[in-house]
């Protein structure tokens, strides 16, 4: 038996704690609170809530924007895993077999890692800039009129 | 005897220690870029001119972020004493209880010094300010003469319908964007209703009790943003994203764009760019209606609850600081936004210095902001106001696209807005409009 390891019987106990106490406070108690204020409506500066049993779900599940974004996310979900993962593994095979560019390809491949991500993301907002971008003509061929804006923080 | 008089020695040293406690205080603001350099300014000529408190300005990146991060820190009793919010957020902040008046903590100064504008959207029912107005801008109409010139006009469109005679002159001689605006609610549909005498949700903006519903989706105001499509479809208006800058204002800063709508807070980096060719007039008009006043944008300053004496003291010489007639008018030079006071506009004209460039905005502003108003022209007192700019946005930006017209896009505003406001009043239900 497993517990026969331990001399004394507390030990594995104590040894788990903290990461207990740390599911516990991180994961438990956010999921009983959000559950909790699901049921209410908590005034954003606190000092008062109103309980109004299932309205919330009520509103958010008769909200058109709601199944809207469900359908976009649920769709990003199917095309963009499994772009992600089915176009790797062909890459992945091709270059490990003893196909002609196989070792030029994996270089190609492996270079980019040589970078950490958030580099790769700055590099490309230069590269993709609409005034200054080498690539900026690739916009245009996406261009429809009138993309959503996103909001501007400052206003007034 | 003796002893008393000790105590009473006592007692006044620490009396009087007490005034001249020191206090550390944080004052938190939203805007960014040169208003941003403006307000650092600002504490650093506070911490300067006295050497007993010191504020700590930080920037939160934005004033949506900064309501946010207000939120949040003052649930977990990490606000700061003094917190700049922007005029949408006014409501929520109003009934929040984590606020202090300021005209309760700072009983002696003159608020009725302030313009029409400023007090009506920040004061109470019995016209107590709540918050401190601190940059003050408002509406006004850019135009870039030198564009204007090439087609032979001198003076700057007073109304849609010349502005729009000036734009099709402009089109026919081969210019590209006449016209730019981002269409945001703060301009094509509060400023544009308030100073039609048009309010865009019943109970005169919600002044009139919690129960209000929004009305903007007939009338004017639908006309209006049906017409900024039309125009846009006729070449005549380019929204941001039309824009080869990305955004309207560096739009018309950057020369692409002849004439936009926008804060007397662009004022500053749009002379910056484009010196004595940026020429202001009050935000047009439709032929038929009295010009009524415009409301005042930007952020005001409040006190917010839970802090000890001495730091309520810091932040009241740091209002009293920002408030006097010098400091405002720096601040109007560097930025472009009012003055708030009428003595530090007086002091202003007196100067002789509001006829230069500079302060080219001063004056315009605050006449914009004091024309005639009516009861629908005093302000927004809409719940979860932040949150109806977005749906706002979302749906005209929809209807901009094509996936709708605009009629819809105003109907499916107006019913999703009513919905945030009936939650708002269900929140607070029982609380009274201060």
């Amino acid at each position: 038996m497993i517990g026969q390891s331990f001399a004394n019987r507390w030990m594995p106990i104590l040894l788990s704690l903290p990461q207990l106490l740390l599911i516990f406070i991180f994961f438990y108690v956010p999921v009983y609170l959000a559950f909790f204020w699901s049921l209410s409506l908590e005034r954003p500066f606190g000092g008062g809530s109103t309980f109004v049993g299932l309205q919330n779900y009520f509103r958010v599940l008769t909200d058109p924007e709601f199944w809207i974004s469900t359908q976009r996310t649920l769709l990003f979900m199917v095309v963009g895993s499994s772009l992600s993962v089915i176009l790797p593994l062909i890459l992945a095979l091709a270059a490990d077999r003893k196909v002609r560019l196989a070792r030029t390809g994996r270089n190609i491949l492996v270079w980019p890692k040589a970078v950490a991500g958030a580099s790769i993301g700055v590099i490309f907002v230069f590269v993709f800039n609409p005034f200054l971008g080498v690539l900026s003509p690739l916009n245009d061929l996406f261009l429809v009129p009138g993309i959503p804006e996103s909001t501007e923080p400052t206003h007034s | 005897m003796t002893i008393l008089r000790n105590l009473t020695t006592a007692s006044v040293l620490l009396a009087g220690s007490s005034v001249l406690q020191a206090a550390e205080i944080e004052f938190w603001y939203g805007n960014t870029g040169r208003i941003e350099e403006a307000i650092q300014n600002a504490c650093v000529s506070f911490n300067e001119s006295q050497a007993v408190h010191q504020v700590t300005c930080v920037g939160q990146g934005g004033y949506e972020a900064g309501m946010q991060k207000a939120i949040a820190a003052y649930r977990s009793g990490n606000h700061p004493v003094l917190i700049q919010f922007f005029d949408a957020g006014t409501l929520d902040l109003m009934l929040s209880d984590a606020v202090i008046p300021v005209a309760d903590i700072l009983p002696d100064v003159d608020w009725g010094d302030y313009n029409v504008g400023a007090r009506s959207y920040y004061e109470t029912s019995t016209g107590d300010l709540f918050s401190q107005p601190y940059n003050g801008s408002t509406l006004v109409f850019y135009a870039n003469m030198q564009h204007l010139g090439e087609v032979g006009v001198t003076e700057v469109p007073g109304t849609w319908e010349q502005m729009i005679d000036v734009a099709r002159k402009l089109k026919e001689n081969g210019h590209e964007c006449p016209f730019t605006t981002d269409a945001h609610p703060w301009r094509v549909l509060e400023q544009f209703s308030a100073r039609h005498g048009l309010a865009i949700a019943s109970n005169h903006n919600g002044y009139g009790g919690l129960d209000a519903e929004y009305i903007f989706n007939e009338g004017p105001i639908a006309d209006h943003l049906n017409n900024i499509q039309d125009w846009r479809n006729e070449g005549l208006l380019k929204l941001n994203a039309d824009t080869k800058a990305g955004r309207y204002a560096d739009a018309f800063n950057t020369d692409e764009c002849a004439m936009m709508e926008a804060s007397t807070g662009s004022y500053g980096s749009a002379f910056a760019a484009l010196g004595e060719n940026v020429v202001l007039a009050m935000a047009p008009m439709y032929e038929g209606f009295d010009r009524r006043n415009t409301l005042i944008g930007g952020a005001s300053i409040w006190i917010m609850k839970g802090h000890s004496e001495e730091d309520i003291e810091a932040a009241k010489s740091f209002l009293n600081f920002v408030r006097e007639d010098d400091q405002q008018i720096e601040f109007t030079r560097r930025t472009g936004y009012m003055p708030v006071t009428m003595s530090a506009l007086n002091k202003l004209v007196e100067s002789g210095l509001n006829e230069t460039l500079e302060f080219a905005t001063a004056e315009m502003g605050v006449a914009s902001l004091n024309q005639p108003g009516t009861e629908d022209s005093r302000g927004i007192r809409l719940g979860f106001y932040v949150q109806f700019r977005d749906i706002f946005r979302e749906e005209t930006q929809k209807a901009f696209n094509g996936e709708q017209t605009m009629q819809e896009a105003l109907d499916s505003a107006k019913m999703r807005g009513d919905q945030l406001l009936r939650r708002f009043e269900q929140t607070y239900a029982g609380v009274q409009l201060p």
